[in-house]
Formats: C-alpha cells, structure tokens, sequence
C-alpha cells in the first residue's frame, strides 16, 4: 500500500500509530481503562505479541539514552518514513498532545532506525477483511 | 508546527492529525472508555494551541457523539474555515434499517448530510469511505462520492482500510472521471 500512495501521491494518515499505547510504554508495565476496554485494540494487535515486544523493549532502549518519551521515539520513526502525511494520534491525557508535537523536532539516525526494525515480522492484516 | 500538502493535493494539513474516536459519550456506540464533551474540550483546544489544523472523526465513532463534541468545540474555539476536518461514513448507526451502514448512493447521501448537521458546519474537507462496501458496486458508490464532491458537501475524498489492489481500482476511477481524486489512504495494510 506504501509504495502505491507514494507512486500515485496519495497522502497516508495511518490510525493507531502507537498501537493503542503499547509503544508509549514499556512492555505490559501499566493496564489504563483502554487496555481493558478496547476490544477491537486486543483484535488488532494479540497475534504478534512476542515479535512486538522486542520492538517495543528497543523504543523503549533509545528513548531511555535519548532522555525523552517513548511515544516521541515511535511517532519520530513513523513521521520519518515516506509517503507519510499525518499519524493520527489520540489524546486522553495532557501529556499525549505534547509528546506528538515534539516528535517532529525528533530526528531519529540511520542506526537507531536500524534498531528499530530489526525485529519487525510482517503483521497478518488486521481491523478489516 | 510543520504543514504539508495531503498527497498531491493542494491541501496544507498539520504533521498531527487528532485522532477523535476518543471523544465520544461513552453511553453511546462500542467504546466505554472514551472521555465525555467536558473532558474532550480541553484537548481539542490544546491541539488548536499547538497548531494542529487538521481532526478526523467518523459518522460512527459514539454513534455520532464524536462529531457533535468535535463541532461544536471548533466553533467555539476557533475558525471553522481554518480547520480541515476529517470524516468517514460505512458504518451503520442503526442497525434496524437495512440501509443503514454500507457505500450505497443511498446511504452515502443521507449520512454526509447528517455527519454536517453534528458537525454544525457546511462542508467536511475530507470525506472517507471507512470500509469497503463488497456489496455495493464500486462505480455506484465512487459516482455518489463524486456528487458529494460536486455538491459542495466536501473537498476530498480518502479511503481506509483496504487490500492495496481494491484501493488501485479507486484511481482508475481518478483517471477516467478527471474528478475529484481520492487524496488520503488511512490504513497501513502490508
């Protein structure tokens, strides 16, 4: 779909760039009335749980030796890939927003964007058929 | 805050896009856990401090409370004209009317006029179909979206969550009608 929007210039707005939080936090390290509730989050992402992880132990990594969020690291990397337009982000708490805005002055290196893909598998499509 | 054009349009959107399914009377639709209109407020008017211009919502998202908090907090805080907002329509609200939900000329036609009644506003900037519809012809519903278009009721149209070969057939679509093109892909796929 990437190589296609980028071809035809189509804008590309992807929703849940932070997995429903899972990539703003370290591993399972706080439940929020979201992670409870939101059914249709476990559908999307409860397959790929142990591939995911890894990938969420090295955002946490490089947000830790950077001294910021790991929301700003992740929405760093996805703001760096073309043919991105806009994550969508959602904002339940103050910090949310901020952190958003301030992954734009968040220029990730070849090497930590390195670091972070080296663990993606291919994710089978989710949230629709 | 930086902008840039949505695709190859000539619109300028903000790089953070709020998302707002999580404002929504949580009484209303599939999620408990979004924060009421007096909670959703203050966000939306810090997104407008930080320079954010650009807010998706969906006719579905709490049954239709999204759009209503999001509009009217943008009349209130700000321009309407200044903003783009983002909207979808596929999902039924009632689930008792079989024309409810779907990409019909029919349904496509009702449900942008009720998503600007909530919204309080004349025109949504980007129109998206939120699924497809496999059983409504694609020409019937690209034509409809077309009319929308040509009504004045939006600006642009976009797609999310698709298989990337159903989204190719939306830009033949393009080439042919010399129209309003789709302009924004919402979903990752691969």
């Amino acid at each position: 779909m990437l190589p296609l929007c980028a071809a035809e210039g189509v804008g590309v707005i992807p929703w849940s760039p932070l997995a429903r939080g899972r990539l703003a936090r370290p591993w399972q390290s706080a439940t929020t009335t979201r992670t409870e509730n939101d059914q249709f989050g476990k559908g999307l992402y409860g397959a790929t749980e142990e591939a995911d992880r890894r990938i969420v132990d090295r955002v946490s990594e490089i947000a830790q030796s950077r001294g910021v969020p790991m929301a700003q690291v992740a929405l760093a990397w996805m703001l760096s890939k073309r043919p991105i337009t806009a994550p969508i982000i959602g904002a339940t708490k103050p910090q949310h927003l901020d952190d958003a805005v301030k992954a734009l002055d968040v220029k990730l290196t070849a090497e930590e964007i390195e670091k972070l893909e080296e663990f993606y598998v291919p994710h089978a499509i989710a949230g629709f058929k | 805050m930086d902008f840039v054009n949505l695709g190859r349009t000539g619109l300028k959107v903000s790089r953070i896009c709020l998302g707002c399914m999580s404002y929504g009377d949580p009484n209303r639709g599939m999620h408990s856990w979004t924060l009421d209109e007096a909670a959703s407020r203050p966000f939306i008017q810090r997104a407008l401090e930080l320079g954010i211009n650009f807010f998706d919502t969906a006719n579905m998202y709490s049954l239709g409370s999204s759009e209503e908090i999001v509009g009217r907090a943008i009349r209130d805080f700000t321009k309407r004209d200044e903003i783009v907002i983002a909207t979808k329509v596929f999902f039924p609200l009632n689930p008792n009317d079989p024309n409810s939900g779907g990409l019909s000329r029919k349904a496509i036609l009702r449900e942008i006029d009720a998503s600007l009644k909530r919204l309080g506003t004349d025109y949504v900037d980007l129109y998206q179909i939120h699924r497809l519809d496999p059983n409504t012809p694609i020409e019937e519903t690209l034509e409809a979206l077309h009319d929308v278009v040509k009504a004045g009721k939006a600006r642009y149209l976009g797609a999310s969550s698709m298989h990337a070969w159903q989204f190719t057939r939306r830009s033949i679509w393009r080439t042919c009608m010399a129209g309003r093109g789709l302009s924004a892909c919402s979903r990752i796929t691969t």
